[in-house]
């Protein structure tokens, strides 16, 4: 029973990171019709641009004399700033140039771009030596160690290293960031716009929307959500490696193609779908671990084939 | 009579193909102008480029005397240009009134808002009962008539309506054409895009025949009852 709640807990707190990325996911495709494949690196920036920042408070000794609370907003508020400055760059540099261009173009341009931004990051984090059992990993830490370089994220969410604590907040914060979504999607002007955009990118034309300034907007909220996803992941994986990225945007893709992929809400339920058969594969079949990512992608291909239209997307179809 | 709006020698071609060739018109303020055409005939190209949303190669356009060419389709929008188009829908997942809404975009003030709705909804009564009905739920005259409502709501110096009698029962035709007879009794000024010559020619006091992109008669509604390019009936 307690096995069943163990992982019950993991599922959600997993679904959280990927209903994240899946979000950012909806959001550039609905406003954009492309499909940005460097979220998951985005967001794996701003895990590293927390670490880094918060290494570098260790330094200054801000960390310890300054409350928690301040330093995980200032770090929260630094990560999510560079990921939308970044969102900003991959919009300018990875698909401006495409527009009109065939759809490929901008996927192909986002994977390279996606693969620039892993390498960059590998490059300012070096394999740490002197192994990982250190100071940030702390007891709790989960042996989850995949890809190269892995480094110890600051276990800032769990209180005197209680976890719950940390899983509370994981889910708090992301319901928060979903609400806070929801409301400007449907009462700002600016967020009316993007669902406009992503419903009728020609009428919305021609009602007055200033599209390139949407496309903008987008890309920095859309940041700042893959910001935070990321900051939660490195507090739920405890470790982290700068190519992990890859792995995390193709699995909160599938979420958003489970969803539906123009459903911002539809994102939610694929990613929790993702994560709850992921998570129970691994506990509940030997070694199950291994087969985790295969099942979960054997779900999507399901959906691709038998509901391509995503969970709740509704087929409307407007005739003319 | 000022002149609401004024094309001068305008050109625009899609890749290497051109589109519109020398077209010269111009919409005194209050009439309603329509331009009449066959499918292809570069109807819908004339629209956008008037909204900028297909790039213009040559040629110069004025909004009520002033200047317009280096303005973004957006600003052109706020500065008071309206264009209603049947064929292209409604926000479908969006309710009715937040269809509206949109229309209404550049209000700000909501009191002022608020009484445009309400307007709004003494003119188009079916409208009312539809409020918080998705718009891709609507038929197919409903569309339309949220489309021309749209497009009012901000209270534009000019309408444009595309082929407002696209794809409607006959019945709808004739509702939709009393609703631009209303507008044009409340002194808007229309330019009425049409393939229905007949029922064009009711409501507009002067119109521009266009053929393969360019501007082939032009004259006031009497006269072009009686051209050949109107009689034709491949028109």
């Amino acid at each position: 029973m307690s096995l069943f709640l163990d992982l019950i807990v993991s599922a959600i707190l997993l679904g959280c990171t990927y209903t994240l990325v899946a979000v950012g996911f909806s959001l550039f495709f609905g406003v954009m019709d492309v499909v940005v494949f460097c979220c998951g690196d985005i967001a794996i920036f701003g895990t590293f641009v927390i670490l880094g920042t918060y290494t570098i408070m260790q330094g200054t000794g801000m960390i310890g004399s300054w409350p928690l609370i301040f330093i995980i907003l200032a770090l929260l508020i630094i990560g999510a700033a560079c990921c939308a400055a970044l969102g900003l760059f991959a919009h300018r540099v990875s698909i401006k140039p495409f527009e009109k261009s065939s759809a490929l173009m901008p996927l192909l341009s986002t994977i390279a771009l996606g693969t620039v931004i892993k390498e960059v990051i590998g490059l300012f984090f070096m394999p740490v030596t002197n192994g990982l059992s250190g100071v940030f990993a702390g007891e709790n830490a989960v042996t989850v160690v995949s890809g190269r370089n892995p480094q110890g994220f600051p276990q800032l969410l769990s209180i005197n290293g209680n976890t719950d604590v940390r899983n509370i907040i994981i889910i708090a914060v992301t319901v928060g960031i979903l609400l806070a979504l929801f409301i400007f999607l449907n009462k700002t002007k600016t967020g009316l716009s993007m669902q406009a955009i992503s419903q009728n990118k020609e009428l919305a034309t021609m009602t007055g929307i200033n599209v390139s300034r949407s496309v903008v907007s987008t890309f920095v909220i859309g940041g700042i959500i893959l910001a935070i996803g990321g900051f939660l992941l490195g507090n739920y994986q405890t470790v982290m490696s700068f190519d992990n990225g890859a792995m995390f945007g193709v699995k909160g893709f599938s979420a958003a193609v489970v969803g539906g992929l123009r459903n911002t809400w539809g994102a939610i339920i694929g990613g929790m779908l993702l994560a709850f058969v992921e998570t129970f594969i691994a506990g509940y079949i030997s070694n199950g671990a291994a087969y985790a990512s295969i099942v979960a992608f054997v779900v999507v291909v399901g959906f691709i084939i038998f509901k391509p239209e995503g969970v709740i997307g509704e087929k409307t179809v407007e005739k003319v | 009579m000022t002149k609401m709006l004024e094309i001068n020698k305008l050109y625009t071609s899609y890749g290497r193909i051109p589109m519109l060739m020398d077209i010269s018109m111009d919409i005194d303020e209050g009439e309603v102008c329509c331009v009449l055409g066959a499918n292809g005939a570069g109807k819908t190209t004339l629209v956008k480029a008037i909204l900028n949303m297909v790039k213009a190669d040559s040629g110069g356009m004025k909004l009520a005397g002033e200047p317009i060419d280096d303005w973004p389709t957006h600003k052109r929008i706020e500065q008071g240009i309206s264009l209603s188009a049947a064929a292209v829908g409604t926000f479908q997942k969006m309710s009715v009134e937040t269809n509206l809404k949109m229309g209404a975009f550049f209000i700000d003030d909501a009191k002022l808002l608020s009484e445009r709705l309400e307007e709004i909804y003494r003119s188009f009564p079916v409208l009312r009962e539809r409020l918080q009905q998705k718009a891709g739920t609507l038929s197919g005259g409903e569309r339309t008539m949220l489309a021309i409502a749209r497009s009012v709501i901000n209270k534009p110096r000019l309408l444009i309506l595309d082929e407002p009698s696209l794809g409607l029962a006959p019945i709808m035709v004739e509702e939709v054409f009393e609703i631009i007879k209303r507008l044009r009794d409340e002194k808007m000024t229309i330019l009425l895009v049409e393939q229905n010559a007949a029922k064009a020619l009711n409501v507009a006091t002067r119109g521009y025949v266009i053929q393969k992109g360019a501007i082939v008669f032009s004259g006031d509604a009497e006269q072009l009852r009686g051209s050949e390019f109107v009689e034709n009936p491949v028109m």
